[in-house]
């Protein structure tokens, strides 16, 4: 039993524990739990505990207004011109009205967390005088056991939801502990956006000893999917190289590089991780997605088919109805696989009269092209095709959605698949540590580690059933950070990272003010042959204040928070 | 009542007053009609002139108001420029460079041009293509950098545990024009921080070398110790195109390391297999995956006998090689070969690749459970006692009335046939097959059984210590297809899964008229199957 997929419904009552409603609604039963009736016994400090995972499933798949956050950034263009994803693309979104608003969502999350560590500190003497049966030496060592490992998860689970708010708005109060007295809360002041590092960093460290290894083939594999050593290590890597990216780092401190890259190596040597060898079934791996050896971590949900209905091509029976539409720009990204050149390279082997073949396999197990094979029968995105572009609910792009999509589904009879959101992967861990190491030490030295950022970007490349060619040695600096950046974009495209990586960069304003690009394809006989036409979907405006998110409105006008600069007008 | 007569009419009296004072007609005046720019000419072209690609634009506006400015945008090639200008007439003549096109695309420039009245015309004009034909005639630029094919070296990880590696670098360098110069280069460095570095720079003389390059050189990589190195050809033509291109060498860096306890040849040839529809998964023969710890480190947990005829040799594989083919269920790896790693006689602790050094055992002088780690850079093994018990050991439904200090005196097998002495699954009279725990060691099972045929088999404890009815299964779980060893190769790792539904289903397949003889561990889960000799 994933603990994940019910543990959100009960912790829905154990977590409200306001007292409101008055005498007028009281009845003879009571179904709430005070506070004081929760950390009373192992079974609700466990399942207190566990709610504060709920607050994962604010990641991935088509959390903005039904769009997903790939949309958002130059990875693509949502279909439904009535989502409020487009707000970041028109430039209309403010301190109101912000698609992608979690500073509400993360904070409950943190103050949940707090008030679980808090109270559950004395877990010891509580499981004793739960314990009804004195004899029963095990069951109690079991309980004690599992909530050491659940007090290190909530505090592993508190420092990531604190590195999700300072991605987005830079200075964060840190918040450690329950505050209840309203005064302080409201008088709260940001802290620097070092000092939320310094606490995410700290706070992994300090757990990680703490963590288990895995949880898979434990206990009846009932608690797969909880936190683990290798999830609290990758968020220490990606708090790092944050910290580390010009964003936060305009002086360019090689020792914020050097941190990262030690971080990630810290993973990579211990060997416990590799890459998957089946990139495209990487995404669809269900609730096993934590046995895997590249997933450090992971939401785990249920039988589902939104996802699917809203991104399965148009022409399929119930698809179509919240279409993401990879962009043209993504699409260029993706290299020559015989050459590893760019496609606008002399000398690339790329043929604009059949621009998909030959290209980086990560491009059709990523993105459904024209004519591609998909569940059953070609996808015919061409003008005047059953998903073509034009047609109401169908791309914009003249692309469709296949990361994450389960393929062999039959929407009409409502079949639904698993779906898990990967949080961190071992692909990333090897992508994060090429990029300090690089920023570092350069592109082939190994800084006295064991792998080169060269090796580390190749070890991606050279992935079974994608085997790119390795990079050309000799690259520069400044060469292999353009490499880097473009393999990132490809390897972990629609993943919730592009939106942050061109941020961090500090290149959002040069390719998020780009038009997002489209292929128009026109059939041109029945033989399958097509003619493609690249053209403007629409412009895209980015401020140079939009680096970082508005705090919400609400909360800057209860006084303590200064609001980020260039939102105050808003 | 009174007062709310007196609220309504008040408002009534209002509305009438000022619907009689409305009576006269009102004529709005015409709003001042504001001037518009007008667009007198407009044209963009998109031209490949030389070695560049311009957009060329030219504007004709004009206005009865004086114009203020003309603006000029297109999104994908960056272009963004802004003319302050006076005049009631203005003609743009301009050039930008831009991109190169990778694919065909629609192109159009966005226009706004504004007066002194306030007036604005906002427009875009479509950009024609004419960039398939150079502007200078007869201009033939020479963009095509050198192509390079490497055809050697086609595996990219050596072994080299024991000797120098030879290397045979082999490529061919071509140039639509002509080639200027080649350099070849071959560095990295050992484990222990040896540098090693090669390079040559190459002129093409004849006219053929200078369009087709075939190049071949052997390079001897050091061995002995793990190294990473790298190879690079750079082809620079007369224009300056120039290509690289190389690849990552390994030398004694490892994917995977098994242990093998195989006593001898014969029982590498005639280890046992699980026969799993068409695929074969080992792993219950005498070759045991090794977890990758790091970087050339493997561990695994395992029962050392500490036997007189102990034959500890670790085989080690890089890139694909694998130690069984899936196909033809062959074995392709021998107890004595380049990949194969021992213990160092008299030096315990250390492994060596010369096996007529070795002595083939573990650095411990007792029986037991222990942790091996093999240290391929540094060439250690050492051997941590595992001092735990099986924590499934105090799970009921797995292990049914089991008691680590007085273990079951035998597993029964059972089989869905073709085991001779194990008609069904479930546990027989006395003559019913099993495997025995054996006398010096708590928790393992060994025993010979005999198969007519394929079949499944699988593991039950014993009736006669009395386990509810159908508990203490071992055997294989449902997600067979699923289940994949350290390295994800399908094997057949046996484990008590509890009770069986349905009676019958999974286990170990074996096929064949033959007489085994295996043995199984409680503790690691490890089964051991091997032709009896």
């Amino acid at each position: 039993m994933n603990p994940l997929k019910y543990l959100f419904f009960l912790m829905l009552p154990l977590c409200i524990l306001h007292t409101g409603c008055g005498d007028f609604m009281d009845t003879a039963v009571e179904t709430r739990y005070l506070e004081e009736d929760v950390f009373v016994d192992y079974s609700r400090i466990s399942k207190t505990g566990y709610g504060v995972y709920t607050a994962l499933f604010s990641f991935g798949f088509d959390r903005i207004s039904s769009a997903m956050l790939a949309s958002a950034c130059d990875e693509a263009d949502h279909a439904d011109v009535n989502s409020s994803v487009h707000y970041f693309n028109n430039g209309t979104w403010t301190a109101t009205s912000n698609p992608d608003n979690v500073w509400s969502t993360f904070y409950t999350a943190i103050r949940r967390a707090n008030m679980f560590l808090e109270e559950s500190a004395d877990y010891r003497l509580i499981l004793l005088r739960d314990t009804l049966i004195p004899s029963n030496r095990e069951n109690y060592l079991y309980q004690v056991r599992d909530i050491e490992w659940l007090r290190a998860e909530v505090r592993f689970l508190r420092a990531f939801y604190h590195l999700e708010l300072l991605k987005r708005y830079g200075g964060i109060p840190v918040m450690k502990e329950v505050i209840d007295d309203e005064s302080t809360l409201v008088n709260r002041q940001r802290d620097s956006f070092e000092t939320g590092v310094n606490f995410v960093v700290d706070e992994c460290d300090a757990v990680i000893p703490l963590l288990k290894d895995s949880w898979v083939d434990f206990d009846g594999n009932k608690w797969r999917g909880r936190a683990t050593k290798g999830a609290a290590q990758a968020l220490k890597t990606r708090a790092l190289l944050y910290a580390a990216s010009p964003l936060n780092n305009p002086a360019n401190d090689p020792d914020k590089w050097i941190r990262a890259a030690q971080a990630a190596h810290d993973i990579i040597r211990a060997g416990l991780y590799s890459l998957h060898t089946d990139y495209g079934g990487l995404f669809n791996l269900g609730n096993g997605s934590d046995g895997n050896p590249e997933v450090l971590f992971a939401v785990q949900r249920w039988n589902e088919n939104t996802f699917e209905k809203n991104n399965y091509p148009v022409g399929y029976d119930q698809g179509g109805q919240a279409v993401t539409c990879p962009s043209q720009n993504l699409v260029n990204a993706y290299e020559m696989k015989a050459t590893g050149k760019t496609i606008g390279e002399p000398g690339s082997g790329y043929d604009p009269e059949k621009p998909y073949d030959g290209r980086d396999p990560r491009l059709t197990m990523s993105v459904i092209v024209n004519n591609s094979t998909f569940n059953g029968r070609k996808v015919e995105c061409w003008v005047g095709g059953i998903d073509g572009i034009g047609k109401l609910k169908a791309t914009t792009t003249g692309y469709y959605l296949k990361k994450y999509v389960r393929e062999n589904l039959n929407l009409t009879q409502n079949q639904t698949g698993v779906h898990s959101w990967i949080l961190f992967r071992y692909g990333e861990v090897l992508l994060n540590y090429a990029e300090a190491m690089n920023e570092a030490y350069g592109p082939e030295s190994k800084g006295g580690l064991t792998m080169s950022a060269k090796a580390a970007i190749d070890a991606v490349r050279s992935r079974n059933g994608v085997a790119m060619p390795v990079l050309p040695p000799g690259l520069t600096q400044d060469e292999m950070r353009e490499r880097i950046r473009n393999e990132r974009r490809v390897e972990l495209a629609f993943e919730e990272h592009r939106f942050f990586d061109v941020r961090r960069w500090k290149i959002a304003m040069t390719t998020e003010n780009l038009p997002l690009m489209a292929m128009q394809t026109v059939k041109t006989s029945w033989n399958d042959e097509f003619e493609y036409l690249v053209f403007k979907k629409e412009n895209r405006i980015f401020k140079e204040y939009m680096y970082l998110h508005p705090i919400p409105e609400t909360e800057v006008l209860k006084g303590a928070l200064v609001q980020n600069p260039g939102w105050e007008w808003e | 009542m009174k007062n709310n007569n007196w609220i309504c009419t008040v408002p009534v009296l209002a509305a009438t007053l000022i619907l009689a004072a409305c009576t006269e007609k009102i004529i709005f005046p015409d709003s001042e009609k504001i001037e518009i720019p007008k667009l007198e000419d407009a044209s963009a072209k998109y031209l490949w002139i030389g070695r560049d690609y311009k957009l060329a634009v030219e504007i004709a506006v004009s206005d009865n108001e004086t114009l203020t400015s003309l603006q000029l945008s297109n999104g994908e090639w960056g272009v963004d420029t802004l003319v302050l200008i006076s005049g009631s007439r203005y003609v743009f003549r301009d050039t930008f460079p831009v991109s190169k096109d990778a694919t065909p695309m629609r192109h159009e420039v966005e226009l706004t041009v504004k007066n002194a009245g306030g007036g604005i015309l906002k427009t875009t004009v479509e950009v024609n293509d004419v960039s398939a034909v150079n502007q200078i005639e007869g201009y033939n630029p020479d963009v095509l950098p050198p192509a390079i094919t490497i055809s050697r070296p086609t595996v990219a990880k050596f072994y080299g545990l024991s000797d120098d590696v030879p290397v045979e670098v082999s490529a061919s360098i071509t140039d639509d024009e002509e080639l200027a110069e080649l350099y070849v280069k071959l560095w990295g460095e050992s484990v222990s921080g040896a540098y090693f570095e090669w390079d040559e720079s190459l002129t093409p003389t004849s006219d053929a070398e200078k369009t087709v390059y075939s190049y071949t050189r052997n390079f001897t990589l050091p061995g002995g110790e793990a190294g990473e190195y790298q190879f690079m050809i750079k082809a620079t033509d007369q224009s300056g195109n120039q290509t690289v291109s190389g690849g990552n060498l390994t030398v004694g860096v490892m994917d995977r390391l098994y242990l093998s306890d195989a006593k001898n040849a014969w029982e590498v040839t005639n280890q046992g297999y699980d026969a799993y529809a068409d695929k074969t998964a080992w792993g219950i023969g005498t070759l045991l995956a090794m977890r990758r710890a790091g970087n050339n480190l493997f561990t695994l947990d395992y029962y050392y006998r500490n036997d007189a005829d102990d034959n500890i040799r670790f085989i080690a594989f890089a890139g694909n090689d694998r130690p069984f083919g899936t196909a033809s269920r062959s074995v392709t790896y021998t107890l004595d070969g380049a990949n194969v790693l021992a213990q160092k006689s008299g030096a315990a602790g250390s492994v060596t690749a010369e096996l007529n050094q070795a002595d083939f055992k573990l650095p411990v002088e007792r029986k037991g459970y222990y942790t091996i780690t093999v240290d391929l850079n540094a060439r250690t093994v050492t051997a941590t006692p595992i001092t735990d018990a099986n924590p499934d050991f105090a799970n009921a439904t797995l292990f049914p009335a089991f008691d680590p200090q007085a273990p079951y005196p035998y597993l029964a097998i059972i089989a869905g046939g073709s085991v001779v002495n194990a008609p069904g699954w479930t546990e027989g009279g006395d003559t019913h097959a099993k495997l025995p725990k054996e006398t010096e060691h708590d928790f393992l099972y060994s025993g010979e059984f005999t198969t007519a045929g394929g079949v499944n088999i699988s593991f039950l404890a014993p009736k006669t210590i009395g386990p509810p009815a159908g508990t203490g299964w071992f055997r294989l779980p449902a997600a067979r297809a699923n289940m994949k060893d350290v390295y994800g190769d399908l094997i057949s790792q046996i484990k008590p899964i509890g009770p069986s539904n349905a009676g019958a289903n999974y286990g170990i397949s074996l096929t064949g008229n033959t007489q085994w003889y295996a043995t199984y561990d409680l503790m690691t889960y490890r089964l051991r199957v091997v032709k009896k000799q």
